[in-house]
């Protein structure tokens, strides 16, 4: 049973054209039929789909500035006093979400050791949380001086390296300073790990020296370093039900989506879901 | 340097697909004696091939990349007039055919008979869509007489052995070096053509000579790529084992004439 009582949602939005793709849309009716408090902050949606969501969500339609850290800041400004809340949810549009009732059966259920959970984390730069899924799920830290004072502070970045660093990493940096506990939800185990070096060097992601001699060495927990919504996006789907959307767009690191297009190609319906958010 | 050049063309289209006119083209420049051996002789498809060189028809039972080399073997009559005897077949797609010649042309000079790629072990295998024998030691030998001379020729595997067995030194144009070796181990063991030993911590161990044990055209396709320009129809029509081209697939897709080039070749193999 997913445990979602007291709990606020912002989903931070972005389509190049306005449009709501259908998977949003059955997301947010899916979320709503759990949870009441629900803000969709999109940088440019139309009209229609405005109007598909209104029913499920409070929407609001902001200038396209600041990625989806400032479309975070305006909608839990909108949710009013965050005091009232167990848990606060901060998601965006970057992921298809296939299955939700698997993601917030997952996700929302799974029980509560860190202050702020991420869907994943990753270690490229430095360890954070990946910022498109996260959660502030105890009231200390969503009472927090820090959790104000984190986005308060918060300005609209033109510049997305600058949003990663400063915004992505920076959030994880802030609050395990302040000592709050971060983790992810998804926590790959050694083989897992394993499996994305190996698709890291492969793919040719990660340069070999051709010089040296003897045995190489893989060291799995080097694959902390690679996106695992890209590496081993398999298990995303598998236990959470949904795949990164830049990972079907341009599969940057070249990794074999066969087996990807194959599940998708198998249902119907995660097809239809697929091509019409594409 | 005396060179005969055996083309088998085993295909079923009724033109010859682009990628072979580009290579034969590219032969033809070479001072070569050309034999074409193909599975047939009508209109338009012998009349292109007869441009490069004799044009034969092997009996149907020869219908295959030996048959077909055996049969421009028996068309050249005096092997052993020869200083270098290359056989090629159209099985793969040379998308630079000058790149590959010139280095076809000053193969390893230690060696008797030579492949473009081969695998080293557990026992040595020539890869044959690409073979010369080099110099009268061998291309003069009773092994050489012997084994071209046979009515079922057979193997890479077999053929190799024979001429190893045969005192006759044998290698590959394509020597991978170990950042090559280790990506294509990792690429086996990616898509579960190969295993590998995982302690409960601290790193794995990879031989990075394991990859001389596994076929280079699937596992090492992007370093032979890189050196020769040579893609095997195989890897691009069915990727054996499930092995991850897509990085290729991109490369052809956004590359002027490529995806033309693969899909025609595609189309005229004998399935």
């Amino acid at each position: 049973m997913t445990r979602a009582g007291k709990l606020g949602v912002v989903i931070a939005h972005y389509d190049r054209a306005g449009r709501l793709a259908r998977y949003l849309a059955e997301f947010v009716v899916h979320l709503r039929s759990l949870v009441p408090d629900i803000v969709f902050v999109s940088t440019g949606l139309g009209a229609a789909g405005a109007a598909q969501l209104e029913p499920y969500a409070r929407v609001i339609v902001r200038e396209n500035v600041g990625y989806d850290f400032f479309s975070y800041r305006v909608g839990l400004e909108a949710l009013g006093d965050l005091a009232r809340f167990e848990r606060v949810w901060i998601l965006n549009s970057s992921f298809l979400i296939l299955d939700p009732a698997r993601l917030c059966e997952q996700f929302l259920g799974r029980q509560r050791s860190e202050d702020i959970l991420g869907l994943s984390k990753s270690t490229d730069l430095d360890w954070h949380l990946q910022s498109y899924c996260i959660m502030f799920q105890t009231p200390e830290v969503i009472r927090s001086a820090a959790f104000s004072e984190w986005w308060g502070r918060l300005e609209p970045i033109s510049e997305r390296l600058e949003v990663i660093r400063r915004y992505e990493i920076g959030m994880s940096r802030h609050f395990t300073r302040l000592g709050f506990r971060l983790g992810a939800a998804f926590e790959p185990d050694r083989r897992q790990y394993l499996m994305a070096v190996l698709r890291a060097i492969e793919t040719r992601y990660w340069k070999i020296p051709p010089a040296g001699s003897g045995p190489a060495w893989l060291n799995p927990a080097d694959g902390e370093r690679l996106n695992p919504t890209h590496f081993i996006w398999e298990h995303f789907l598998e236990h959470y039900g949904v795949v990164k959307l830049d990972l079907l767009r341009s599969n940057t690191f070249n990794v074999d989506l066969r087996a990807l297009h194959g599940m998708l190609s198998a249902d119907r319906r995660y097809l239809s879901l697929c091509e019409d958010a594409l | 340097m005396k060179l005969a050049v055996v083309v088998a063309l085993c295909d079923r289209a009724d033109r010859v697909p682009l990628h072979v006119q580009r290579l034969l083209e590219q032969l033809y420049g070479l001072p070569a004696a050309m034999v074409l051996v193909c599975r047939q002789l009508d209109g338009e498809y012998a009349g292109y091939l007869r441009n490069f060189g004799r044009v034969i028809l092997p009996h149907p039972e020869y219908a295959t990349r030996f048959g077909a080399y055996q049969a421009g073997i028996a068309a050249l009559r005096d092997p052993a007039a020869y200083d270098r005897v290359l056989l090629l077949d159209n099985s793969f797609i040379a998308f630079n055919p000058s790149q590959l010649c010139a280095r076809a042309m000053s193969p390893p000079a230690d060696l008797d008979a030579v492949s473009l790629s081969m695998v080293h072990a557990p026992v040595p295998c020539l890869q044959s869509h690409w073979l010369s024998f080099e110099g009268s030691r061998i291309l003069g030998s009773s092994a050489f007489r012997s084994w071209w001379g046979a009515t079922q020729p057979g193997s890479d595997q077999a053929m190799t052995q024979h001429f190893v067995a045969g005192g006759f030194r044998v290698g590959a144009m394509f020597r991978p070096d170990r950042a090559a070796k280790i990506v294509a181990v990792c690429r086996a063991l990616a898509c579960g053509a190969a295993s590998l030993t995982i302690p409960d911590e601290g790193p794995c161990m990879l031989d990075p000579d394991t990859a001389l044990s596994i076929d280079p055209t699937i596992f090492a396709w992007d370093a032979l790529f890189a050196e020769f320009g040579v893609l095997s129809l195989e890897l691009i029509k069915s990727f054996p084992y499930g092995v991850n081209i897509t990085s290729l697939r991109k490369w052809i897709a956004n590359t002027p004439g490529a995806a033309a080039l693969v899909d025609e070749a595609l189309r005229s193999q004998v399935s």
